[in-house]
């Protein structure tokens, strides 16, 4: 077990950093860029948001659910919307995390927790109108389903209480139960078929209860768009056409319907491998960061940290100044 | 011909202003909050964008084509980057057009055009977020001053674009529109051929927006459509296929939503214009652009007479715009382009 969830901490990490670097950027643009597929990881240049950081260095993507473990370690596994709103406002101390990359969805709601004022539900939509419901909660999503490994409803249960605290509507929770779910079921499977199962499962389920509890917002639907991502996967010649194909008719933008579908259409496409699929992410374009992160917690607990590259735990731990062996120990304690 | 001008001015005009109400919300809420599908103009409600909009009244979806075109015919039909910039800031001054509605891309743009700085964050870190919309919602006239001629209206649809929509996604949706509606200008143009061209379009589109824009992240808008119309082809009835391309392609800003949507309900609805209309706005969403798109398109398919009689003085009335003088003005050009 402690592989499996070490592996999933450091996929999760790899996978932001070495986005990080290609972020926005097109298929074609990073080949340009870097002169070839971005396979390790790469000082991010000057146009992207993680623009002044070092190679190996992560962004919200794994920063924010870093600081949501410990969180969530420190109340002995016991997770709620306040503790995901103080966990918040703790990373949202850290500046240099906080002025780089608090997304639209974040920044928004970091602001009104420090007025001490709940959104407004008078108002249709408390997001970013371009993407009502981005990818934001369910990048955040893994350490739900590390908290209960092979228990997917507990790990939904769990995931929309976190959820509700910033990504307050339907499809925002979709996205975020279907990879907590996916991470719960990898833990304790080494089957990609289960995997991917369980995280159709999450995103139908976060849907419908989202609606219960949530905000309604108009999008297109997670659940659908993971069908279509996962049926491109199957068909596809091989790894590299699947995601032009993806990014061309999933797309790869900052919205749940788009990161969250493409993430397990690379995972299919790589047959689950951890290193394959995250450099497609990396590499697909956009939302780099928060694709390879989603898959590299999603392939990272079903293979366990040694399907990662054996350097790149030092790499992470020295450029962000984490422990992750710590970490993953201290929540194997609790689970 | 003039008939088919004034529909696909008035299909524009009818979608913006029946959309406008249902703007931000779901399928499901809008039926909440009307009680009923909205398939009449309404007054948007207190939570929208357009609050305080009179039934009827438009946003700034078909104000911009308005002003773009109106000083296009006032240039004796010259179109050029110029003239789109200056129709812009005239229309930006509008305030009952422009203040309340305009977007995130537009509004960047106008800035520039009268000399303001805009803060630099970084260089392209909004540049996929500029992928929008706003480049579909005011082109269709375009179409309408170039009747079958696809190519002119492809490049025309470029030179209204660059200004304010630099990069090759928001070309090419702009381009399929155009393009369809250049096509469903001509006498024999039907369903298929108009679709076909608006494929055209944007696939023509998007290999120019490469040369003449900067290439940009994002799902391709030809792609989309082709999945749009695949939906619309399948079985079922209008609606249910709304809500299939609602839930698959969106109706959002990202122009690979909105623009793909247009078609497939205009397809769905067996181009019939205020059938197209009817599901645009009731999609939820972005639905008073996508609206207008399909309306423009449909409406130029079907000629003014597809419309209910009223709707024309309704419309000119309450927002204090000649469009059956547009419509004239168009016409004179559309003749003289043809002719060449």
């Amino acid at each position: 077990m402690h592989d499996k969830i070490l592996g999933c901490l450091l996929g999760a990490a790899v996978g932001d950093a070495m986005g990080a670097a290609t972020e926005m950027r097109s298929s074609n643009q990073i080949n340009e860029y870097f002169g070839g597929k971005v396979v390790d990881f790469q000082k991010p240049p000057q146009d992207t948001f993680a623009r002044g950081r070092e190679a190996g260095q992560v962004t919200d993507a794994f920063s924010i659910p870093y600081i949501l473990l410990k969180h969530l370690i420190k109340a002995k596994g016991k997770a709620s919307k306040e503790l995901a709103e103080q966990a918040l406002l703790d990373w949202a101390a850290h500046e240099d995390w906080f002025e780089a990359f608090a997304g639209m969805t974040t920044r928004k709601m970091v602001h009104k927790l420090k007025c001490g004022k709940d959104p407004s539900r008078s108002k249709l939509f408390s997001s970013d109108y371009f993407a009502l419901s981005s990818n934001g909660a369910a990048t955040k999503a893994f350490p739900l389903g590390l908290l209960h490994p092979g228990k997917v409803d507990s790990a939904i249960r769990d995931t929309i209480a976190v959820s509700q605290a910033v990504h307050n509507d339907a499809y925002s929770i979709s996205g975020a139960c279907a990879v907590s779910a996916a991470v719960s079921t990898a833990l304790v499977s080494r089957s990609v078929y289960e995997v991917v199962q369980a995280g159709l499962y999450g995103a139908e389920m976060g849907e419908v209860k989202g609606r219960e509890v949530a905000r309604d917002y108009p999008g297109p639907s997670v659940f659908k768009r993971m069908r279509m991502a996962i049926g491109i996967s199957l068909k596809a010649r091989d790894a590299d056409s699947c995601c032009k194909e993806l990014a061309a008719c999933i797309g790869n933008g900052p919205q749940v319907a788009e990161t969250v579908p493409v993430a397990f259409g690379l995972f299919v496409a790589n047959k689950g491998e951890t290193m394959s699929a995250l450099f497609n992410g990396v590499n697909i374009g956009n939302e780099t960061s928060a694709i390879a992160s989603i898959i590299g917690a999603i392939a990272g607990a079903l293979n366990g940290a040694q399907s990662i590259t054996a350097e790149y735990l030092s790499v992470i731990e020295r450029q962000n100044k984490m422990n992750l062996v710590q970490l993953a120990k201290e929540l194997e304690a609790i689970i | 011909m003039y008939q088919k001008i004034l529909g696909g001015l008035l299909g524009a005009a009818v979608g913006d202003a029946m959309g406008a109400p249902t703007e931000g919300r779901s399928t499901k809420q809008i039926i909440q909050h009307f009680g009923h599908a909205v398939c009449d103009f309404e007054k948007p409600p207190a939570d929208s964008f357009g609050a305080g909009n009179e039934a009827g009244q438009l946003t700034d979806d078909f104000s911009s084509a308005y002003y773009i075109a109106r000083h296009i015919v006032d240039h004796d039909g010259d179109i050029n980057g110029d003239i789109v910039r200056e129709a812009l800031i005239d229309w930006s001054e509008h305030a009952v057009f422009f203040d309340r509605f305009v977007g995130p891309t537009t509004l960047r743009a106008i800035r520039k055009f009268k000399g303001e700085r805009i803060g630099d964050s970084g260089g392209s870190d909004v540049a996929t977020r500029q992928a929008t919309n706003g480049a579909g919602m005011r082109i269709a006239p375009i179409g309408l001053f170039n009747p079958g001629n696809l190519d002119q209206a492809i490049a025309d649809a470029v030179t209204v674009t660059l200004p304010t929509h630099n990069n090759h996604l928001a070309i090419s949706g702009a381009c399929a529109i155009a393009a369809a509606v250049s096509q469903a200008m001509l006498p024999d143009a039907d369903l298929y051929n108009v679709v076909q061209a608006g494929l055209y379009g944007a696939s023509e589109g998007e290999s120019i927006g490469l040369k003449v824009g900067k290439e940009v992240a994002g799902a391709s808008v030809v792609r989309r459509m082709e999945m749009a119309v695949g939906i619309a082809l399948g079985a079922g009835t209008p609606w249910e296929k709304m809500i299939e391309i609602g839930d698959i392609i969106g109706s959002g800003l990202h122009v690979a939503e909105a623009i793909p949507a247009a078609f497939g309900l205009v397809v769905a609805n067996n181009g019939d214009a205020m059938g197209s209309i009817i599901c645009s706005v009731n999609i939820g969403y972005d639905t008073d652009t996508v609206a207008t798109m399909a309306g423009a398109i449909a409406g130029t398919l079907q000629g003014a007479g597809a419309f209910p009689s009223h709707y024309l003085e309704l419309l000119e009335e309450r927002n204090q715009l000649d469009i059956s003088g547009l419509a004239a003005g168009i016409e004179k050009i559309a003749l003289r382009r043809q002719r060449g």
